[in-house]
């Protein structure tokens, strides 16, 4: 399975989304499209309300376009159902978002083995233990989340989402509610375990900064892409 | 497997917060609950059963006018019956000199079947139980034969031609059926003496009764019924009930209306909380689907949160309503035969399921929306799960609570008509309470005062506010009906029966010792009932029907028209009779051939106002027209009437008078001088019945008011569930007025206005709604009258208003006292 993956991981065409808002309707994303390869790191950079939110949950199967198509690891994903979908995220993607989303009433490792739970995988305890170990974390493990900082609440979710070794890592602003120099460590975490996985990364940020650490960007502004270039 | 796993961990990490708390004690209480009753309306039910069968002596009774064929008594051991036969008739008794009218029964091998017999050794001596009949040659007497004939145990009567030892004073016989006004004195004997005494002629007027007792009376009783002839019927222990099981079903009733509402209560507390709960789960739900989680794998994993929480429920729930329904029993103790036969698996299952039900009506539909939440939430906060359809959601609710209504309710469509009422109802208020949140109060003045202020907080959020008060209006509603109902019901028992009450009857009073015996009692400072003219008639006709006693028609089998009935006349109403229909005789000189009768009675034989009595009185026959139907208060142990007439109605027939009067455990001496004294008067001892009735009411109200603690407790849940409810908002609002800047008194303020409007508006609304189902429970289900307490009306509105504002104000204290920084991070997520 690993070894007969195509060189390109992601292919979005023509995605073009609309909400209906009173009586018009409103285009938040027009005519998009792009490819991504494995193992390169993609950021999605554009101000606030350009569309990249709304273009990260169509690539990742949160949600589906109002035309156009995406295509995962070779799945259709308009094509399959909500369930479907499901299944290709729990089997290929990984996730960290801006306000990190752990469960409140489950402890940190607890937050971690949720994945593992879920897809129902071997000894999950030993798994979140170690990635626990891997963010810097070991002894915070039975602590809830409104019991660690914001910074540690995000390595929580970063080692929530490495533990099942996904394919693609999408982040939405990750480090939207963190101070510059948490922020900036958490980061590094990030781009460190992606290495290490050799996962393919989709980023979201305003960041210019943050964006020139990734290998690509791609800015949209009002719901198209304008650029799109290799960073050196 | 798996899922179980994560399903566990997920409701132990639930357990901690508020709301798993309050639906997990919810659950527990309706199970306990509904297990309480059942197992006690179960074990109860058997031995009201049993009771009965004391009442009638047997499970079953063959009563004949003529000796019965002996074959029917022989058969029935073939049934596996155990038998016995009693043979009761009139006679003369002899000693010394003296003669005595009394009543004999002559008890068969095997007697008594049901109940025992209690003799006491000595005149005045403290009476037991046996369970045999007298010895051959012995005889058995109550105290009216030992006072009358003047003789002390040991000595000896003759019945007949024969002559017995009379060797205990007989004090209750348990076959004496439901008409303890068997005035004659009683002896009881052995049956295999009956034929030496040759009292029992061919044509001598005698009750033959054959007992049955067994599991088979029924298949018995349709072998024997098609072959009865005139004057013989079959009585079995349903057709005869006496005064202690109408009371004890009457409480039966009553502690399973209050268990129905705690049941409903509980619900309602679970909908609001499951509400609240799954709203907090949309987020969780999102999380999951986004880290791949199916619909089914969520589904599952709340199912099975529930099963576990419905099991846990169960078995707990269970465990308290075992215990309480022993409390329960223990209240009851002295009501219940000692040894009660054991609880069936059924009422336990029936708890069991009930935490089932709630959970599958009250909790399954926000579940459901639980699966249909969209993953994108996780990155757009803002997106809702497709609501179901309110049909849906409704209907699933209304199922579940009928399920519950049938499996607590004994009279099942009376109860339906009363929560369709109830849903009508509450349909009503819900649009009531919309209507007026939506209501914009435009009076300039009001709308800056504190309550306008609080009444528009209350209009922003109109829905969920909406919700609240009319689950504080329900609660309120059902509570104030059982609190009234409890109040007047057990009231009325009490009044019925005053501390006060007549202990003791005094008959055949002789028309010129009236004035002697009135005196004689008021000298000695002994209470009494006034003195009523007696007259013995038979009911002979009704208009032109001929009533034939031991026909077949129901009216013809009715006790009234086998017996001669009392008649007494009055120029007054007595004190607890009510007119119900027609009017009473205003002056002396009005018509003399009207009646007032007995309202029960004239439903029971169809007598109608203006329908023409006919009357043999002594020989004489009488007519007079119905003029007003009467309630009674049976229980009351004052001398009632059937019949009533106007003064003079009955001059120049033979007439006795008859009164009741207390005696206190000192004084009871006396009735040896009153006894030797009067020597025509005969004196009937209530005590013993008066003491059981008394009981029955202390305990009966102890029982209630311990259900009466679960519908206290659930109506707090239903409090505690809908501000924890709301918690979340009221405080992340409160939080951020106060980052903007308000006041801590303004938010607190606010707060208290709100919640105080929120239990004004409900309280007035549970206080209509709680006065149209008393007006249908008192006239449908009980037919009894009631008094309005107008100041519930006024008081009830605003101590809701307080308790709650009080209790919202404790609740969400935090608003004000909490950083609004961690308020907002807490709930904003
Ligand atoms: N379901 C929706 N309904 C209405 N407007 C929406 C909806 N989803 C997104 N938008 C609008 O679309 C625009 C793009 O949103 P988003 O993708 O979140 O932008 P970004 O993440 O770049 O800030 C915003 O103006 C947002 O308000
Ligand atoms: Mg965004």
């Amino acid at each position: 399975m690993e070894m007969s993956l195509p060189p390109t991981v992601l292919i979005a065409r023509n995605l073009t989304q609309r909400v209906a808002i009173a009586n018009t309707g409103l285009t938040i994303l027009s005519e998009v499209s792009l490819e991504i390869k494995s193992g390169q790191s993609v950021a999605v950079i554009g101000v606030s309300g350009s569309g990249k939110s709304t273009l990260l949950g169509l690539l990742a199967g949160l949600d589906v376009p109002t035309s156009g198509e995406v295509v995962l690891f070779g799945h259709h994903l308009n094509q399959l159902d909500e369930d479907g979908r499901a299944q290709v995220r729990g089997q290929h993607v990984g996730f960290v978002f801006q306000s990190f989303q752990l469960l409140p009433s489950l402890t940190a490792l607890e937050n971690v083995l949720l994945p593992l739970e879920i897809r129902g995988d071997d000894d999950p305890a030993g798994k979140a233990r170690a990635y626990l170990e891997r963010v810097g974390l070991e002894n915070r493990e039975t602590h809830y989340p409104n019991q660690l900082s914001g910074g540690e609440q995000q390595r929580v979710a970063i080692a929530r989402a490495f533990v099942t070794n996904p394919s693609i890592l999408f982040a939405d602003e990750p480090t939207g509610n963190l101070d510059n120099a948490t922020g900036e460590k958490i980061i590094d975490l990030l781009f460190e375990l992606n290495r290490e996985q050799a996962t393919t990364l989709v980023m979201v940020t305003h960041d210019e900064h943050l964006a020139s650490r990734c290998e690509r960007a791609i800015k949209l502004e009002a719901g198209r892409i304008t650029d799109d270039y290799l960073v050196d | 497997m798996k899922l179980i796993r994560l399903a566990g961990l997920f409701a132990r990490r639930e357990a901690r917060s508020g709301e798993f708390r309050i639906l997990a004690f919810a659950l527990v209480l309706a199970v306990a609950t509904t297990t309480t009753i059942s197992l006690f309306s179960d074990r109860l039910g058997r031995a009201l059963l049993a009771q009965s069968a004391e009442l009638i002596g047997g499970d079953l009774v063959l009563r004949s006018s003529r000796p019965p064929d002996r074959e029917w008594l022989d058969f029935a051991l073939e049934f596996g019956l155990q038998t016995t036969q009693l043979a009761e008739f009139g006679t003369v008794l002899m000693s010394n000199d003296k003669i005595l009218l009394a009543s004999v029964k002559a008890a068969g091998a095997g007697y008594p079947l049901r109940g025992q017999p209690r003799v006491a050794d000595t005149r005045y001596g403290n009476d037991y139980a046996v369970s045999k009949r007298p010895d051959k040659g012995e005889v058995w007497a109550d105290r009216r034969v030992i006072d009358r004939l003047g003789i002390t145990l040991g000595e000896t009567i003759s019945i007949g031609v024969k002559t017995f030892t009379v060797t205990r004073v007989l004090t209750f016989e348990p076959d004496r059926g439901s008409n303890f006004f068997n005035l004659s004195p009683r002896v009881l004997m052995n049956h295999d003496d009956l034929d030496e005494t040759k009292v029992v002629q061919p044509g001598s007027r005698v009750r033959y009764s054959y007992l049955y007792a067994g599991e088979n009376v029924k298949s018995f009783a349709d072998w024997l019924a098609p072959q009865l002839g005139p004057g013989q019927k079959l009585i079995d222990i349903r057709s005869d009930k006496g005064g202690t099981s109408k009371a004890l079903n009457n409480a039966d009733r009553y502690l399973r209306l209050i268990a129905l509402m705690a049941v409903l209560l509980a619900s309602v507390a679970i909908a609001v909380t499951a509400q609240g709960y799954s709203e907090r789960q949309f987020d969780v739900s999102a999380m999951l689907r986004c880290l791949g989680a199916t619909q089914k794998t969520i589904m599952h994993l709340y199912l099975i949160q529930m099963l576990l929480l419905a099991l846990l429920a169960g078995v707990v729930g269970c465990l308290l309503g075992w215990y309480v329904h022993l409390v329960l029993l223990s209240l009851l103790e002295e009501l219940i035969p000692s040894r009660l036969p054991v609880a069936g698996v059924k009422p336990l299952l029936t708890g069991f399921v009930t935490g089932f039900i709630i959970l599958w009506g009250m909790v399954l539909p926000p579940i459901l929306k639980l699966k249909q939440v969209p993953p994108l939430r996780v990155i757009r906060r803002n997106l809702l799960p497709l609501t179901l359809s309110a049909w849906t959601v409704y209907s699933v609710a209304l199922s579940a609570l009928l399920l519950l209504v049938v499996l607590l309710s004994r009279e099942i469509w009376l109860t339906l008509l009363i929560f369709s009422a109830v849903g009508v109802l509450i349909l009503l208020l819900a649009a009531l309470v919309y209507g007026l949140l939506r209501l914009r109060v435009n009076i300039s003045g009001f709308r800056h005062s504190l309550a306008g202020r609080g009444m528009a907080t209350l209009a922003r959020r109109a829905r969920s506010n909406s919700g609240q008060i009319i689950a504080f209006a329900v609660t309120m509603m059902l509570m104030l009906v059982i609190a009234q109902l409890r109040t007047e019901l057990l009231g009325n028992w009490q009044n019925q029966l005053p501390e006060d009450a007549p202990n003791n009857f005094a008959f055949n009073i002789l028309p010129q010792e009236v004035e002697q015996f009135e005196q004689f009692l008021d000298q000695r400072s002994i209470s009494r009932e006034p003195v009523y003219p007696m007259v013995r008639g038979r009911l002979m006709a009704i208009n032109d029907r001929l009533l034939k006693p031991g026909g077949v028609d129901p009216v013809g089998n009715d006790e009234s028209i086998n017996r001669e009935l009392n008649l007494t006349w009055s120029p007054t109403i007595p004190d607890d009779n009510r007119i119900i229909d027609g009017a009473w005789w205003e002056s002396q000189n009005a018509q003399k051939d009207v009646v007032s009768v007995e309202a029960e009675l004239a439903k029971r034989l169809n007598i109608k106002l203006g329908d023409r009595l006919v009357f043999n009185i002594a020989g004489v026959q009488r007519q007079f027209s119905v003029r007003s139907l009467r309630t009674v208060q049976w229980e009351n142990f004052s001398p009632n009437f059937y019949m009533i007439l106007p003064p003079g109605a009955l001059d120049g027939l033979p007439v006795t008078y008859i009164t009741s009067f207390r005696l206190e455990e000192m004084q009871r001496s006396l009735l040896i001088d009153l006894v030797s004294q009067f020597p025509s008067v005969t004196v009937l001892e209530v005590d013993v019945i008066i003491q059981q009735i008394r009981t029955i009411l202390r305990q009966v109200t102890s029982a209630v008011e311990l259900m009466l603690v679960f519908v206290l407790l659930t109506g707090f849940l239903v409090l505690m569930a809908a501000v924890q409810s709301s918690l979340g908002e009221r405080l992340r609002e409160g939080a951020l007025m106060r980052a903007l800047g308000a006041r801590r008194r303004f938010i607190a303020l606010n707060n208290l206005m709100e919640f105080g409007m929120l239990g004004l508006l409900s309280g007035v609304l549970a206080v209509l709604g709680a006065e149209m189902i008393n007006t249908y429970i008192y006239g449908r289900l009980f037919r009894m009258d009631r008094e309005l307490v107008i100041w519930i009306w006024f008081a009830l509105p605003f101590a809701a208003a307080i308790v709650i504002a009080g209790v919202g104000y404790l609740v969400t204290r935090k608003a004000v006292t909490q950083s609004p920084k961690s308020i907002l991070a807490q709930y904003s997520g």
